[in-house]
């Protein structure tokens, strides 16, 4: 039985076997009866685009385009320096630093995906499970997603829209410099949670402020009592539900309520 | 154990009658087991729900907020009343009978609220409820180190720490595994969670030994901030070295090299070096 199940689920697909199909297209066979369940990707210099089709298998397309002067001839050595492993359906997918322009991968839409680059942007479009988005530098654009986001860029903005969310799964976004715009359903149950230092929080949500809202009494003057916010800032949407958490030193925060 | 054993186990475990070296046993069986973890998680699902039901017996803001409003409203009746009985003396100082019917309807309706108040469970600690918030505690404790073990999730990780950030009592597993997180996660989200759940152990000795270290090994700017404040917060002034040497890093984040600065200036630990 272990075997059967070592054989099925260790399949190592290199870059070679691109040459099979197209050559800047490697497509990873679903498992038997039944498909990925996470997609780990790992960049340097590339930027990552996942998309989702009705499908069960996962198609990895890397490289630039081709030149020009090709004159409309494929490319036929497959991209260089991209490893696609796979074990227990779980697909991982290295680029090594040279190679060169986008990474576009179409999963199916029921899966979780983990994406790390330093200095490409990031993008995720309808993808149903859970989202983790890490860039140094680039660009975090996460649309459509049913579930979970956690998402950290030290300086780029993170701009996500959720469908719905997971009531399980703790949400958090991170950011040193980068605006974090958030979309969630307007029907969410949540604690928020703003850690901040310099910056702004904007909502169109009704927050009921919990404890770290401190609120200070103040007789002597017109005001009956006035309320301070420290760094820190929670509260509840729809009486609270999954935890939410917004940490950020400059970004400013922006909290909108799916229309 | 065979994944039977253990799910038999599991209520025993949730009800801390398990041994310790039983309990080792069975987290370490259920990190490698996806299907016992989703049976330790229905469990966790009930578990959250009695919480929740504890909860909800307490008079929430809305029901408080009508009863003082029920009983402003009583009282400015009554004063009202009064009013008109000194101002209307001799038999024409008739308060109309609606008025009457409507004050009577507003006392038994504060009467009512107050004696559903009164019964509502109040939550006393009695044995039966100090075991069960044992229980609850190392539920949360076994919940916690199982979800801070899951590689492949961060928000399972996330999860995690707020378990760990909800237990009452201070436990040394569960300190570990925080201090950990903050240090060491390769998710730079978990550790920032972590290091808000260490703000509740700040006091503890050992937590604060660890933090200078877990502060000097940190890399994320982030995090490093968050280490910072939690240093001033717990007032940890061996962590001085590794705050100078943060201040003085020419290349650490600008923002970063302030707050170290601002933590020295806050702690007093600038003269000496």
């Amino acid at each position: 039985m272990k075997t059967i199940f070592a054989l099925a689920g260790t399949a190592i697909v290199v870059c070679s076997l691109a040459a099979a199909g197209s050559a800047e297209r490697v497509v990873v066979p679903a498992p038997p009866g039944g498909h990925a369940r996470q997609v780990n990707v790992h960049a340097i210099n590339n930027s990552i685009a996942v998309k989702t089709n009705g499908g069960s298998e996962v198609v990895v397309e890397a490289g630039s385009h081709p030149a020009p002067s090709a004159g409309g001839m494929r490319r036929i050595d497959g991209p260089r320096g991209l490893t696609i492993d796979e074990a227990d359906n779980v697909i991982e997918i290295h680029a090594d630093p040279t190679l060169q322009g986008p990474l576009t991968i179409t999963v199916p839409a029921d899966v979780s995906v983990d994406l790390h680059t330093l200095n490409g942007n990031l993008s995720v479009d309808g993808v149903h499970g859970e989202v983790d988005a890490d860039t140094l530098s680039g660009r975090t654009e996460l649309t459509g997603i049913s579930g979970t986001v956690v998402a950290h860029s030290l300086n780029g903005p993170i701009r996500v829209v959720m469908d719905r969310v997971d009531p399980s799964k703790p949400l958090s976004f991170s950011s040193l410099n980068g605006s974090i715009d958030v979309t969630l359903p307007a029907d969410v149950k949540a604690n928020v949670q703003f850690k901040t230092m310099r910056s702004d929080i904007h909502s169109d949500f009704d927050i009921r402020p919990g404890e770290s809202a401190s609120m200070v009494k103040d007789d002597s003057g017109p005001l009956k009592f006035r309320l301070r916010f420290d760094n820190n800032f929670d509260g509840a949407i729809n009486g609270g539900g999954v935890p939410v958490s917004f940490h950020t030193l400059h970004g400013a925060i922006y909290l909108r309520k799916k229309k | 154990m065979n994944c039977e054993n253990i799910r038999d186990r599991l209520p025993e475990c949730l009800a801390g009658r398990l041994g310790e070296s039983a309990r080792e046993r069975l987290i370490e069986h259920l990190e490698g087991c996806s299907g016992c973890r989703g049976e330790l998680a229905h469990l966790g699902i009930v578990w959250r729900g009695l919480e929740a039901l504890k909860l909800e017996a307490e008079p929430d803001l809305a029901m408080k907020e009508r009863f003082q409003a029920t009983l402003a409203a009583f009282e400015a009746g009554l004063e009202q009343g009064r009013l008109a009985a000194v101002a209307l003396p001799g038999p024409s100082r008739q308060v109309p009978r609606w008025a009457w019917q409507l004050a009577a309807g507003l006392a038994v309706l504060a009467i009512g609220l107050i004696a559903g108040r009164g019964l509502a469970p109040r939550p006393s600690v009695t044995p039966e409820i100090a075991q069960l918030q044992g229980q609850v505690e190392s539920l949360h404790q076994l919940v916690a180190l199982s979800l801070m073990q899951q590689q492949q999730s961060p928000a399972s990780r996330i999860e995690g720490v707020s378990y760990a950030y909800s237990m009452t009592q201070p436990d040394p597993q569960v300190e570990e595994a925080l201090l950990y997180a903050a240090g060491h996660d390769s998710n730079v989200n978990v550790r920032l969670s972590a290091v808000d759940a260490l703000d509740k152990y700040a006091a503890d000795p050992n937590v604060r030994r660890a933090l200078a270290a877990t502060l000097a090994a940190q890399d994320s700017p982030l995090a490093q901030v968050a280490l910072i404040d939690l240093v001033v917060k717990s007032k940890d002034r061996d962590c001085a070295p590794a705050l100078r040497r943060l201040a003085s890093r020419p290349e650490a984040d600008e923002a970063v090299r302030q707050r170290a600065q601002w933590a020295i200036d806050q702690l007093g630990i600038g003269v000496s070096r």
